[in-house]
């Protein structure tokens, strides 16, 4: 095609040169027949637009050209004549054009054909992977669970063999028997073993993510372990000298816990924070119980303010939202609970924020008071029935 | 007597313009542009688009009578045909151009036009005018007829 082309220029070239001299009519002849020739091949050849467009070009230079010695090449070109063959060179422009829009099509097919197979293979890669992920998500869901239950009954199992070695203590005064004691505490490494419970937990808690579900339970295991500890901690302060290995162990205790009390504390504002955030509830995020207490009024507040300026499909959606998807079915069921018990929120606060719903409730027209009251009181039987399956496994642990 | 010697003198005129052939005028026999037409192995030619077929042997012997490997070359010769329709054909290494006329299945030189008695033409072509027909031979031209050449601007 480029040969083709160099060709075609050679040949414009040299009759342009020629049109410098004088030439016979045969000549013209000749080199309009030359060129037609060399042109139609060219226009046949063409594979891609800028060919084609250089190739327009000379075919209109070839037409402009030989358009003088029309009246001759009509008698000396057999049986075409110019006009005929100026004909044949606008139909094989024609072809050459619907010719190269059918390659670019092609390619264009070609290359979304391969764009689709990637595609395809792509997408069964990714639902491989997917079902990899899957099964490793459900297998480390369950080791995690097995991990949190190990980690409590370790806990649990430690501070029961402490409990029973200072079953005792009722004075602060160490006798020789019960400096006897600590000696068998020691031989069991007992304070190691609490420290490195604690320093379990907190890496248990910084390398796992929680579902909302078990981030309240999380709460509860900390707060029953700093208890525990309160108890046993003071005594062996008191047991050991500070200056000794055991007793520095005891006071580095003190601090672990101080941390994960922080740690557990983040995980759980902040796993509290995603529910709201989840059901797209404008509620300001917090980091304790009053200030959560604090914005959820708030937000309230705002809404029965805002009532006139939705619609009411809009405001049943919202309404929804805080009332049965969280407040509802989630906070009150397992997380106030907890809170309520480790001095996070009060009943007060838990009152209030009911009435609030109530009146806000009462502020929507759709919704009917006994629907309200319905939901409420479903959600208080749930909350009642938590916070009795939580008693019994405190005082069963 | 006299009046059958009137009598057959009438009916041997009539007979005379009776036989007297009919012509069709004007006639235009002009060839548009030359013909290149090659000289096969037995000497023929053959013009396609005009349907002309002959024979060269002799023309091209009688060309070349001393240099019968000039002959052997000449693989091409020019033809183009005049408004009367007297047939004006030349070549490369010819001095000459032989005006020839259509006969009973046959072409007979007509008239040997000498372009040059002594220098062969390198490159001669011819070209159609009105009333002539032009020879080119690189920068000379000559004005063609049957009856002879004419350099044109008057030399040569």
């Amino acid at each position: 095609m480029k040969k083709g082309i160099i060709l075609l220029a050679g040949v414009v070239l040299f009759i342009s040169g020629m049109n410098a001299q004088e030439r016979t009519q045969s000549d013209i002849k000749r080199d309009f027949e030359t060129r037609f020739i060399l042109l139609t091949k060219n226009l046949n050849g063409a594979e891609n637009e800028a060919t084609l467009t250089l190739l327009l070009k000379d075919v209109a230079t070839f037409e402009a050209e030989f358009k003088p010695h029309q009246e001759f090449l009509n008698k000396a070109v057999f049986p075409d004549g110019y006009d005929g063959l100026i004909d044949r060179l606008k139909k094989s422009k024609e072809l050459a054009e619907k010719k190269i829009l059918a390659l670019q099509l092609e390619k264009e097919i070609a290359s979304l054909t391969d764009q689709v197979q990637s595609l395809k293979e792509e997408n069964a890669s990714l639902r491989s992977q997917l079902t990899k992920a899957q099964a490793e998500l459900a297998s480390l869901k369950k080791a995690i669970a097995l991990l949190q239950d190990d980690i409590q009954k370790r806990d649990e199992a430690v501070f029961a063999l402490v409990d029973s070695l200072f079953v005792k203590y009722d004075t602060d005064q160490i006798s020789g028997t019960d400096m006897k004691k600590l000696s068998i505490l020691e031989k069991k490494n007992v304070v190691a073993s609490i420290k490195r419970s604690v320093s379990d937990n907190m890496m248990f808690l910084s390398s796992a993510s929680f579902s909302p579900q078990q981030i309240p339970q999380l709460l509860n295991e900390q707060r029953r372990f700093e208890s525990s500890w309160k108890g046993v901690g003071q005594k062996l302060s008191k047991a050991y000298v500070p200056t000794s290995l055991q007793g520095k162990e005891v006071s580095e205790i003190n601090g672990l816990i101080a941390n994960w009390r922080t740690m557990t504390e983040g995980v759980f504002w902040k796993g509290l924070n995603e529910i709201f955030a989840s059901e797209k509830l404008s509620i300001t995020p917090f980091n304790n119980g009053e200030e959560m207490y604090a914005n959820i009024i708030k937000f309230i507040d705002s809404e029965i303010q805002n009532t006139a300026q939705r619609s009411s499909a809009e405001q049943t959606i919202v309404f929804e939202a805080f009332a049965y998807k969280t407040w509802g079915s989630k906070l009150k069921p397992s997380w106030i609970p907890v809170m309520m018990r480790h001095g996070l929120f009060t009943e007060e606060q838990m009152a209030e924020i009911d009435a609030k719903t109530k009146t806000w409730a009462a502020g929507m027209k759709p919704i009917e008071d006994s629907t309200l009251s319905y939901i409420l009181i479903g959600a208080l039987l749930i909350a009642i029935l938590a916070g009795i399956y939580l008693g019994t496994r405190k005082r069963s642990a | 007597m006299k009046k059958v010697l009137v009598l057959i003198s009438i009916i041997a005129s009539l007979t005379i313009i009776g036989c007297s052939s009919l012509q069709l005028q004007p006639a235009d026999f002009a060839w548009a542009a030359e013909e290149i037409v090659e000289v096969g192995a037995k000497g023929m030619v053959d013009a396609k688009r005009y349907s002309v077929a002959f024979n060269v042997t002799a023309l091209l012997a009688k060309e070349f009578a001393t240099d019968s490997a000039a002959a052997k070359d000449t693989k091409e010769i020019r033809l183009i045909r005049d408004k009367a329709g007297f047939y004006y054909l030349t070549g490369k290494k010819f001095k000459n151009v032989y005006v020839l006329a259509q006969g009973d299945g046959a072409l007979s030189v007509s008239n040997t036009l000498v372009i040059s008695v002594e220098k062969t033409m390198d490159d001669p072509k011819f070209d159609q005018k009105d009333t002539y027909v032009e020879l080119w031979n690189g920068k000379d031209k000559f004005q063609l007829t049957k009856g002879g050449a004419q350099p044109v601007g008057g030399k040569k």
